[in-house]
């Protein structure tokens, strides 16, 4: 009874003197309030986006959980400088097992193979597609056609001829080039083609043999991919949606696009010029006149002229001429500089312009390096440097809802899981060991792994060697890739063409893989779903290790980290200062009610209860302030949820936030956490004065004046 | 004046706790204030060091060669009148060295990696390999003991190779390893070659993932060069600060001979031209010149970053700090209203009773935060020499560095120290103007 008593006696005699304090009051009530706001919104928006990010991530490359191998050497990184490196990850070995094991736990909705690898596209230049139209417009007895197209023919060689003189001047071996421009000479001159029409053959002969290689073969370009059950990757993975083209049907080999990554490294530059200067103006609402970015790539626009120039036939360039002419009758010079005067582009010709671009200009140009439903050849290296080549049908592009404009989002397009066996099925032990000759640590067990490996493998490395044969890796000649890709492509496909377009889809579980998505029913279970598979793992014997998703984004993931850290060191040192300032202003009004503190205890109040009425004081300020920050915090979270946290274009924000904005929601736990964080701070602030408070003698506090 | 500062300290001392503990708080904010600044510093230093030793001179004369419109190779065909040119004309230059640019992929037994590729010529690198350091065998190699492998006289030299630990780590090689570098031709052809590796360096930062050094003849073999062919020239000169204005004369100068000069493209670095040239229409050779921040430009926003987290921070606390000076300072007011009205009424001044106040807050400051600067001065060195190394690989990336760098510089210190004391005499204005426009009589007959 008598506890109740002086509980209501503390709160009102709390109150009385807080409001008695204003000016303390206020001091470290904003102090406080201002701690709890950052705390609050600070975790708050922390938390949301790891939320979105874990949605963006989940959703689009690595599921909840990756199994890979125990043996892994390199930590298993999908961005970042880890991801751009080859790494050395280990294999599963029976990914059949792996799976079984893995769905019989049940939270596991999903279980998708992977590999991630890198590829350089070989494009079929410009001299090789037109002597293909040219031989079609032969065949088809198109005499109007192939007149034009051997026009364009020559006016390629005449070009080339120009380049292979530039090669004179920085490359050593001389007589090559020499030999190519001799080449080049003879197919220009006039004899050559004069009895063309009677009899092509030996002109389509040397042109083919001698002509078409020196055709520009190299790109920059370097496809990332994931090599997958496409059918399970698209089912587990929710995010993921067809832009064009068609799924690639089940077992079938094939090649999907992301979308984000062919727009930008396949279609024609000014073409992707004019789409994202649409995009910014569209979805950033940023104008030509204003923003100095977007004034930047219109002035690059006017030096790429050449990518449209160099792609029209005669016909068609003269065309263009005729139609920049009536659209800009002032413009002057030739094409390149009509068209140069055509992209300067301002906010208030860029919408006729684009659609001049579409209507007039896009048709006349390969808007696209490969189309979808072309072949290309794909060729990368194994980690010991082994070439290795394969022929691919591009079936279509897809995209991941939300995280479209994201690069980071969209690095990675999609290969069938057998064909990225075939590209990376050369680093198994056999073949290193076939290219290092001896390697000591390769023991029994080893050799008897590559074996099986080898069988798994279905042999495709045999069917793919003898393009390669006489490789030799310590050999310092210059071995020609693209000769033997071309002998590839042309004469012997790498695989029986039968078994290339077409599989058996139970091989695709019933072999080996990098490492594999485990997609969850409910991804708060996480943690425990981890420590199943861990010991499922352990049980039978299967040798993976299970790695949550935020362990393997790479160099994304630990950004997070980092920010983070950088957030709760900052919180910590802005409320350590806070505890000793605010541990001062509570000295000094303590000191100022020594009096009022003696007058109590004379009156018979116990140390208690004047420690208690100090803690009460605290606690009362202290809810009250972290009150207000809590709600300021809350507030704006609110309001940011309902017109959201914009990303800008920024690609990293995109990523993290999971699209184009941030909508954050309210978090309890960090609400809870907030408050209780800025009580216990006030708390530990009020321990000293209010002890000091306590000691108090009466007589002292009662004869002291101030 | 000596009156004031005898008052204003008796009265610092009679509020011993009060000055105590609000000096605390001063210190531990200027304590961190240094800190943050040696920590940025030591990013900006880092920056300029990684870039002038890794990729860039003070100012860089690099070469593109267009053998067609889509093809584009970093290097000069011809480079003695540009020497010429660039010899003529520069007189802050101290030295200057050339380096052939190239990029593959490097390939051990038991791993590969990609890597861009300088060649350098050992007689001219002093400088370079004097500053790169060498890496302990423990650094790269389980098992490996404290020694420091490797050879420095070797480096740059026909058949060798100088990896960065990262590079070795990956390609599981030590000092004396084989190493086969491929790289594909401007024709797409695969040329390889095998080198020994003679030096492993410690790693800089995440910039040092990106390069390794083998010898110029290497290079230009690997792409069938001429010999004479060369990739850039790096100038260093005997003043850093002068780099922008040998960049924009040589810029003049070269456009006056007649050679063909890119724009300047402030802020990119060498790697992000490759693919706009390759779009221009034009072939032959092109001249560029940047200087040594165009090349670290990319590293900047780390430091960017960092100083808005540190202005952030050392702004709220000073918020912080300003709102507890003033709350003890109008305490202080409180408790002397009856002296200050005694004062007052002898005859002092408005003026001087404002003053004796804020000259109190400005002793608590100067006091305060030089005691603060220093320790964080000292806080700032031992944690450099503890070379505390960096756990996470995103960290690292930030902070250009394996291990954490710090750098004080005096003046820093004392820039501190007067920000923190000015900002605590501004605090204590408010409450000491209230002080002095209190009428004596009012205050003289206050109590408590």
């Amino acid at each position: 009874m008598a506890g109740r008593i002086s509980f209501g006696l503390l709160l009102r005699l709390s109150l009385r003197s807080l409001f008695g304090h204003r000016i303390k009051v206020l001091i470290v009530g904003s102090l406080l309030a201002f701690g709890t706001f950052l705390l609050v919104f600070g975790t708050t928006l922390l938390a949301n986006v790891e939320r979105a990010m874990e949605a963006s991530v989940t959703g689009s490359l690595t599921g909840h959980i990756q199994l890979l191998s125990r043996d892994a050497k390199d930590q298993l990184a999908f961005t970042g400088p880890d991801a751009a490196s080859e790494q050395d990850l280990g294999v599963l070995h029976s990914f059949a097992e792996i799976k079984e094991a893995a769905l019989s736990i049940p939270n596991v909705k999903a279980v998708v193979p992977m590999g991630r690898h890198v590829a350089g596209p070989l494009l079929g230049n410009e001299l090789d597609r037109t002597l293909e139209e040219l031989q079609a417009a032969m065949d088809g007895g198109d005499p109007a056609t192939s007149d034009r197209l051997i026009r364009k023919l020559r006016r390629a060689i005449g070009m080339l001829q120009e380049d292979y003189r530039l090669r004179l001047d920085i490359l050593s071996n001389t007589e090559e080039i020499e030999e190519a421009i001799a080449d080049l000479k003879t197919a220009a001159a006039d004899e050559f083609w004069s009895d063309f029409l009677q009899d092509p053959r030996p002109v389509f002969d040397f042109l083919d043999t001698r002509i078409a290689k020196l055709g520009e073969t190299a790109t920059n370009v370097f496809i990332p991919f994931i090599g997958t059950d496409l059918d399970a990757f698209t089912e587990s993975f929710e995010s993921f949606r067809m832009v064009e083209g068609e799924m690639v049907p089940k077992g079938h080999r094939g090649f999907l696009f992301n979308k984000t990554f062919y727009e930008e490294n396949f279609k024609n530059r000014i073409a992707r010029g004019i789409d994202k200067i649409e995009e910014a103006r569209r979805l950033d609402g940023k104008t030509l006149a204003e923003d100095p970015a977007l004034q930047q790539s219109v002035k690059q626009l006017a030096r790429f002229t050449s990518y449209i120039t160099r792609e029209l036939d005669p016909d068609d360039a003269q065309a263009l001429d005729a139609s920049l002419r009536r659209l800009l009758p002032e413009a002057e010079g030739d094409l390149d500089q009509k068209l140069a005067a055509f992209l300067e582009l301002d906010d208030e010709n860029f919408d006729q312009r684009r659609a001049f671009f579409y209507e007039e200009i896009a048709p006349k140009i390969r808007l696209y390096a490969v189309r979808v439903g072309d072949t290309f050849t794909l060729r990368s290296s194994t980690r010991a440097g082994y070439p290795k080549a394969i022929n691919l049908k591009i079936y279509g592009t897809f995209e991941f809802k939300g995280l479209e404009r994201s690069a980071l989002a969209s690095v990675y397009c999609l290969m069938d899981l057998m064909s990225f066996r075939d590209l990376f099925g050369l680093m198994t032990v056999e073949k290193r060991e076939e290219l290092d000759s001896i390697r000591e640590e390769v023991g029994i067990d080893a050799l008897s792994r590559a074996e099986a490996e080898d069988a798994l493998f279905g042999g495709s490395d045999e069917e793919d060697e003898p393009a390669f044969a006489g490789l030799d890796e310590d050999s310092d000649d210059a071995i020609d890739i693209a000769d033997r890709v071309a002998a590839l492509t042309t004469g012997a496909p790498p695989t029986d063409a039968a078994a290339d377009e077409t599989f058996d889809p139970d091989q695709l579980d019933d072999g080996t893989v990098i490492h594999a998505a485990v997609v969850l029913e409910d991804p708060t279970r996480l943690d425990a779903t981890i420590a199943s598979l861990q010991a499922l793992s352990a049980e039978r014997g299967l040798g993976f290790q299970a790695l949550p998703w935020n362990q393997v984004t790479g160099i994304v993931g630990q950004l997070i980290t980092v920010v983070g850290a950088v957030l709760y060191i900052t919180i910590a040192i802005i409320f350590l200062v806070a505890l000793v300032i605010i541990n001062n202003s509570m000295v000094m009004a303590t000191m100022d009610r020594v009096s009022e503190i003696g007058t109590m205890r004379a009156i018979g109040a116990s140390r208690r209860f004047v420690l208690a009425l100090f803690l009460v004081e605290t606690l009362v300020l202290g809810a009250l302030a972290s009150g207000v920050g809590a709600g300021a915090a809350t507030g704006l979270t609110l309001f940011l949820g309902e017109v959201g946290l914009p990303a800008s274009s920024s690609d990293f924000l995109i990523f993290l936030f999971g699209g184009p904005a941030l909508y954050p929601s309210v978090g309890w736990t960090q609400l809870g956490v907030g408050l209780l964080a800025i009580l216990t701070v006030s708390v530990i602030s009020t321990l000293y004065p209010a002890r000091i408070a306590a000691r108090t003698a009466p007589v002292v506090a009662m004869q002291t004046k101030e | 004046m000596g009156i004031y500062l005898i008052v204003s300290l008796r009265n610092l001392l009679q509020a011993r706790r009060r000055s105590l503990l609000l000096s605390l708080a001063l210190a531990m904010v200027t304590t961190l204030l240094v800190v943050l600044l040696a920590l940025s510093q030591g990013l900006t230093d880092n920056m300029i060091k990684t870039a002038t030793t890794l990729s860039s001179g003070h100012v860089n004369v690099a070469g593109y060669f267009k053998l067609s419109p889509g093809q584009v190779a970093p290097l000069f065909t011809d480079p003695a009148p540009i020497r010429k040119v660039i010899e003529e004309n520069t007189p802050e230059l101290d030295f200057m060295i050339d380096r052939v640019a190239g990029f593959g992929k490097l390939i051990s037994d038991t791993g590969s990696t990609i890597s861009s590729l300088s060649g350098i010529e050992a007689a001219n690198e002093g400088r370079f390999i004097e500053r790169i350091q060498l890496a302990k065998e423990r650094d790269y190699k389980e098992g490996g003991g404290d020694r420091v492998l490797g050879d420095r006289s070797k480096i740059g030299q026909d058949g060798t190779i100088l990896l960065f630990t990262a590079h070795a780590k990956r390609l599981g090689v030590g000092i004396g390893d084989n190493v086969t570098i491929s790289a594909e031709s401007i024709r797409g052809a695969a040329n390889t070659v095998d080198l020994t590796v003679v030096a492993i360096a410690q790693d800089m930062g995440m910039m040092s993932n990106w390069f390794t050094f083998v010898s110029k003849k290497t290079i230009r073999d690997l792409y069938q060069m001429k010999e004479q062919a060369t990739g850039g020239f790096m100038l260093y000169l005997k003043d850093i600060a002068d780099a922008d204005t040998v960049r924009a004369r040589l810029d003049g100068v070269f456009k006056e001979r007649g050679f063909e000069v890119l724009d300047y493209d402030a802020g990119k670095p060498f790697f992000t031209k490759f693919e706009p040239l390759a779009a221009e229409g034009w072939t032959g050779q092109r001249l560029d010149l940047t200087t040594w921040e165009d090349e670290g430009a990319f590293l900047k926003w780390t430091i960017a970053g960092f100083n808005g987290v540190s202005i952030f921070l050392i702004g709220v606390l000073m918020l912080i700090i300003v709102v507890g000076i003033m709350n003890t300072m109008w305490m202080s007011v409180r408790e002397r209203t009856s002296e200050v009205g005694t004062l007052r009424a002898i005859g002092m001044k408005k003026r001087r009773v404002l003053f004796l106040f804020v000259t109190e807050a400005l002793i608590l400051g100067l006091v305060a935060t030089t005691a603060g600067s220093l320790l964080g001065g000292a806080l700032a060195g031992v944690l450099n020499a503890a070379q505390i190394p960096i756990p996470s690989e995103a960290a690292r990336m930030i902070m250009l560095s394996d291990t954490l760098y710090l750098s004080v510089q005096g003046a820093q210190l004392v820039q501190s120290v007067l920000l923190f004391t000015l900002v605590t005499g501004f605090a204590a204005l408010w409450p000491a103007s209230r002080a002095a426009r209190m009428r004596p009589v009012n205050a003289i007959q206050h109590v408590g």
